[in-house]
């Protein structure tokens, strides 16, 4: 009876290590089937996507992807990057800093010349510095947090602009409109809400403007009463309200501001870049004026590029300013190609570290010059009626250090 | 094996001074054979783990072997391992569900992090950190180490606290810890770098790194497992009360291993920030936890090889469906990618497994329980004149033993003889030894003449007097009944003795030593066994293993009165189910292996409640047969309950009765049989009427 028990635990055991290397194995022939070893084999440009496509990195990763795919087919049907085709190979990491070395890992080994990061610095710290072993880069499509570029013990790249940047744009625009005085509002629950205010005051007071106060707040929190209150109480009133706060706290709390009498004006970050906003605000929503990634202005490439995905895909995409960062990203990775000349990566890597003024779906990119954040236009959109409305696009002149 | 003699002797000179020459002798030859089998078993651990460790060597670097990425899913396999064996020291030994053990990963993870971080990056990133540690920076391995130490010292401390909770409370104060941690971790910017990622930490992990923790985490936890420490942690588990009337203390056997498994946990998280080179708060969190809990519950937590098959089983899966879930080519099929196929198919394994068999796929099983079958025939054929020397020494044992329990019984046998020194004997604790008198010196003044006493105590229930002014004696040697009616207070008084209840008022002794106040595990430490009306053995547990409890206490705090579990076994004739479970035991058996736990204890007195419940008329003839050769043997006075009047008549030298909380009659049985008080308790009364000739009570007993 218990010897029976015991060789049944063997067996089973005997099993286990058995499935793990039929595992190991599988993968394997898939990969050596995608592509050979890594280098300038193959005669393709080899993308690998290490993306959190489940999990906390997924709203923005996702819709990144989605705009990848499309992006590479609109490539791939033109003839490819000086006539090689294009792969793509997308991989979810789950959003698990544990699993992104072992997908980039997978990737490397299936040929990747390139690596695309997951949404969030922490995530990526794994992709980087696995990636690094084979001088192969990364960048990330979606990210804003500065610390992209440090994190992984490598130098990676931010496709999208940094947080430091918008956040410079969006004080730059403050000090057009005449504004002297500003109020923040940050919440530590993210290093995006804590740190675009920072970069914010750091530009704002640089051009001659002045933070008068500031309050912490907390990510999902219900009522703003406390904060809408000292805000209410100030005298002189400050002439702007600037946080990171993004729907559907941003709504709650514009309700409430509007409700005590503030008549100061509310600005956000690109997280404020989506109709909920508006749907869930109201009136209140109008004169809200943010920092975006880009705007469907008639004729631009934004709104060329989001027309062809809707159709690429079926669908309208959900978060079109976010799903454009993915088109920037094969738009800066075609042209580190096209520099290099090679699919080498360390090519690759040594001709994105040298762009400048590359055309991308939102406005143009330049690394050259920079730690890894790029330079690169801002939009600047208020709502008006009820309307997203395009205001300006520019690089701001002062960007505070990350 | 040269080291054993010499400390045996040892023993036997400290026993000399306090007991009897025999008791010494049993002692010393008792506690050298325990020795020598607890070695046996713990070698026998340790072979389990070692060849534990092979085989997750074996996947482990043959999966590494493949390529670079299943190198990387490799070592995740021995981290989490690390983690999920480190939860198993203490949910699967005691029982109680901690969802705090990430929280220690953490905790370790970010020191050494912070420890080991270049100071170039900490300048950017934690340039205020307190305790100058922005400055510090210390080599990886160095870092590791300080960070497992302090952070098992943190854990330490808090185990203070959480060893006093048992069951849904304990958990819920780790789910908790585990959100003050997370919070910490991510408002104490300055130490921390905030909810963001902290990066720059040296990345020194690789799969010998991870081997090594592994085999540490296997051989702490198969070893504690073994030990009488972790074996006293799975009475607890299995049943807190009975445990603690075993001798057992619960809050200090359930605090080492919460100590033990956070140090693991740490080990674990250092590993896994020196394996990322950049955590984030979140990466301790929810996530993790669920992960870790999945591993070990898939596994079964009662045991090591449990969570080590869990951990590998969920790992495979997790890449399979990883795999299928990105869209594959397989077999010339082109599969769509599935975002989430892999958390789906884990939860509906976890679900399957926990409908199918709730204590996981392995049980407490483990891979030396096959080993140890195998080891033992070698020995014996091989090394025969090993088994063969502890077989005569077992026997000696007996030899003495059974010196012993004649002298205790020549003893034991002028106290009890007649009603009349009982009667006497009320004149005794009139002149206690005095307060000063602890329970050694007590032990070796009068060892023969154990008595407990019980005098005024009386217990509130919220107004209800369970209790009222009940004074008892029990002589060593004396088998004492305590009858009376439904609701007469008859548990709440042997739970007051026990110390399970502290009584409103009265004064209990034994020996003279004042047990008022006394905590149940204490109160068995002196000598004071106890039974439970329905059953409470350690039903997980084998019937060697529930004896050992009992006996390793004894061992430890009356070394004159233990003997061998084994000793036990073949007492109460048990060898044949010496390895089967105590739960799936017929009830009969249960309550005897009850009984003999209780015997296992070495008592001075022994607590039966309702011993015959449920035995038909010739099993409680036995009973009353199989309960003098106990306290034959044991020279222990012994206090039942029953209702079985029959029994009690046929087996006590004396009876209380007791009714509505008060002792209304007391005397030899012939004299409470004849009593008008007792039998109205027994039939009620009506009115005046008292019963004008006294009824047959066996008769009574047998309605």
């Amino acid at each position: 009876m218990r010897s029976r028990k015991g060789s049944t635990l063997l067996a089973l055991l005997a099993l286990l290590a058995l499935a793990m290397v039929a595992v190991g194995c599988g993968g394997d022939e898939g990969d050596t089937g995608d592509g050979g070893d890594t280098g300038d084999g193959g005669g393709k440009v080899i993308i690998g996507a290490v993306l959190g496509m489940t999990g906390d990195a997924a709203p923005g990763d996702v819709p990144a992807s989605e705009a990848m795919e499309y992006a590479v087919d609109e490539i791939n049907k033109a003839g490819g990057i000086d006539g090689k085709q294009v792969e793509l190979i997308i991989k979810d990491m789950k959003s698990d800093p544990a699993l992104a070395s072992t997908v980039t890992q997978e990737l490397l080994d299936a040929g990747a010349q390139v690596i695309v990061g997951p949404a969030f610095p922490g995530m990526g710290a794994g992709a980087v510095s696995t990636a690094a072993k084979e001088n192969v880069t990364v960048l990330s499509a979606c990210s804003t947090q500065p610390e992209y570029t440090v994190v992984g013990g490598t130098k990676a790249y931010l496709v999208a602009f940094g947080d430091n940047v918008q956040a410079a744009a969006a004080a730059e625009y403050a000090l057009e409109q005449g504004y002297k005085t500003a109020y923040t509002l940050t919440s530590p629950d993210l290093s995006y809400t804590e740190r675009l205010p920072e970069f914010f005051t750091a530009a704002f007071e640089n051009g001659g403007g002045k933070t008068i106060g500031n309050d912490t707040f907390t990510i999902g929190q219900q009522d703003f009463a406390a904060q809408v209150t000292k805000i209410a109480s100030l005298d002189p009133a400050p002439d702007v309200v600037y946080t990171g706060m993004f729907p559907p706290d941003t709504a709650v709390f514009v309700r409430q501001l509007r409700a005590a009498g503030v008549e100061s004006a509310l600005y956000g970050a690109d997280g404020c870049d989506q109709q909920p906003l508006i749907d869930q605000a109201g009136k209140d929503a109008d004169g809200i004026v943010f920092s975006t990634h880009g705007y469907p202005t008639p004729g631009s490439r934004f709104e060329e590029f989001v027309a062809g995905l809707e159709e690429f895909q079926g669908k309208p995409p959900e978060a079109p300013a976010l799903a454009t960062t993915g088109g920037d990203v094969i738009d800066v990775i075609k042209a580190a190609v096209e520099k290099a000349g090679s699919t080498d990566p360390a090519a690759i890597g040594d001709a994105v570290a040298q762009l400048q003024d590359v055309e991308v779906v939102n406005g143009t990119i330049t690394y050259a010059g920079t730690n890894g954040v790029p330079q690169k236009t801002v939009a600047i959109v208020e709502i008006e009626d009820g309307q997203f409305v395009f205001k300006d696009q520019f690089i701001p002149s002062f960007i505070p250090e990350p | 094996m040269s080291g054993l003699p010499e400390q045996g002797e040892t023993l036997a000179g400290r026993g000399a001074g306090l007991v009897p020459a025999a008791g010494a002798a049993r002692a010393s030859a008792c506690a050298a054979e325990e020795r020598r089998v607890q070695r046996r078993e713990l070698l026998v651990a340790f072979g389990g783990s070692v060849g534990l460790f092979v085989i997750v060597a074996a996947i482990a670097l043959g999966y590494a072997t493949l390529g670079g990425s299943q190198r990387n899913t490799a070592i995740v396999l021995l981290m989490n391992m690390v983690l999920v064996i480190g939860l198993q020291i203490f949910s699967g030994n005691s029982g109680v569900l901690s969802l705090a053990h990430v929280s220690f990963a953490g905790i370790a993870a970010y020191i050494s992090a912070i420890l080991s971080a270049p100071t170039l990056v900490k300048g950017t990133t934690i340039p205020d950190a307190p305790f100058g540690l922005a400055g510090v920076e210390l080599p990886a391995p160095l870092a590791m180490i300080v960070a497992v130490v302090v952070t098992t010292l943190i854990a330490a401390v808090i185990g203070l606290a959480i060893a006093r909770l048992s069951g849904i409370s304990a958990t819920i104060v780790t789910l908790a810890l585990m959100l003050v941690v997370f919070a910490v971790l991510t408002n104490w910017k300055s130490l921390t770098g905030g909810a963001e990622a902290f990066y720059g930490i040296p990345v020194t992990t690789n799969v010998w790194w991870g081997l090594g923790a592994v085999f540490v985490a296997l051989v702490v936890a198969r070893l504690f497992k073994a030990s009488r420490l972790g074996l006293r942690v799975q009475s607890t588990r299995e049943d807190e009360v009975a445990a603690s009337s075993s001798g057992v203390q619960v809050v200090r056997s359930r605090f080492w291993s919460w100590v033990l498994s956070s140090a693991v946990c740490a080990m674990g998280g250092v590993l896994i920030a020196h394996f990322l080179g950049a955590i984030s708060p979140s990466g301790f969190y929810f996530t993790l936890l669920f992960l870790t809990l999945a591993m070990l519950v898939l596994g079964g937590e009662y045991g090591v090889t449990g969570a080590v098959v869990g951990t590998v089983l969920m790992t495979i899966v997790s890449e399979a469906t990883r795999y299928l879930g990105d869209g594959p080519v397989v077999f010339g099929v082109d599969i769509p990618p599935l975002a989430g196929l892999s958390q789906l198919v884990q939860g509906a394994i976890i679900i399957v497994v926990m409908i199918w068999r709730p204590s996981g796929l392995l049980g407490d099983r483990e891979l030396d329980g096959l080993l140890s079958r195998r080891l033992l025939r070698g020995t014996r054929s091989a090394g025969g004149r090993v088994a063969a020397a502890s077989m005569e020494t077992a026997a000696a044992d007996a030899i003495v033993t059974g010196e012993a329990a004649a002298g205790a019984t020549a003893t034991g046998e002028a106290v009890p003889e007649t009603p009349a020194a009982t009667a006497t004997a009320e004149a005794v604790p009139e002149t206690p030894a005095g307060p000063g008198a602890a329970a050694a010196p007590a032990a070796d003044a009068a060892p023969a003449a154990a008595a407990l006493s019980v005098r005024g105590a009386s217990m509130q229930f919220a107004g209800l007097a369970a209790l009222d002014d009940a004074s008892l004696e029990v002589h060593s040697g004396q088998v004492v009944g305590l009858i009376g009616p439904n609701g007469a207070g008859k548990t709440t008084l042997l739970n007051v003795i026990s110390g399970l209840y502290a009584p409103t008022a009265g004064e209990m002794t034994l020996n003279g030593v004042s047990l008022n106040g006394l905590r149940p595990y204490q109160i068995a430490r002196l000598g004071i066994a106890r039974t439970f009306q329905t059953t409470r053995l350690f039903r997980e547990l084998t019937v060697r293993q529930n004896l050992e409890v009992a006996a390793s206490v004894a061992r430890g705090h009356r070394p004159q009165a233990a003997r061998s579990a084994a000793e036990i076994l073949s007492q109460f004739g048990f060898e044949e189910i010496a390895d089967t479970k105590a739960g799936v035991l017929p009830y009969g058996v249960q309550r005897e292996v009850e009984v003999a736990r209780a015997v296992a204890l070495g008592p001075g007195i022994l607590l039966l409640d309702e011993p015959a419940a449920g035995l038909n008329d010739a099993e409680s003839m036995e009973l009353v047969s199989a309960v003098r050769g106990i306290r034959d043997r044991e020279g222990c006075g012994v206090l039942l309950i029953d209702h079985d009047l029959h029994f009690v008549m046929a087996l006590c030298e004396y009876i209380y009765v007791l009714d509505a909380g008060r002792i209304i009659c007391r005397g030899v049985p012939e004299e409470v049989q004849r009593d008008p008080l007792v039998v109205a308790a027994y039939l009620g009364t009506r009115g005046g009427e008292a019963p004008a000739t006294a009824p047959t009570m066996p008769a009574l007993g047998e309605a």
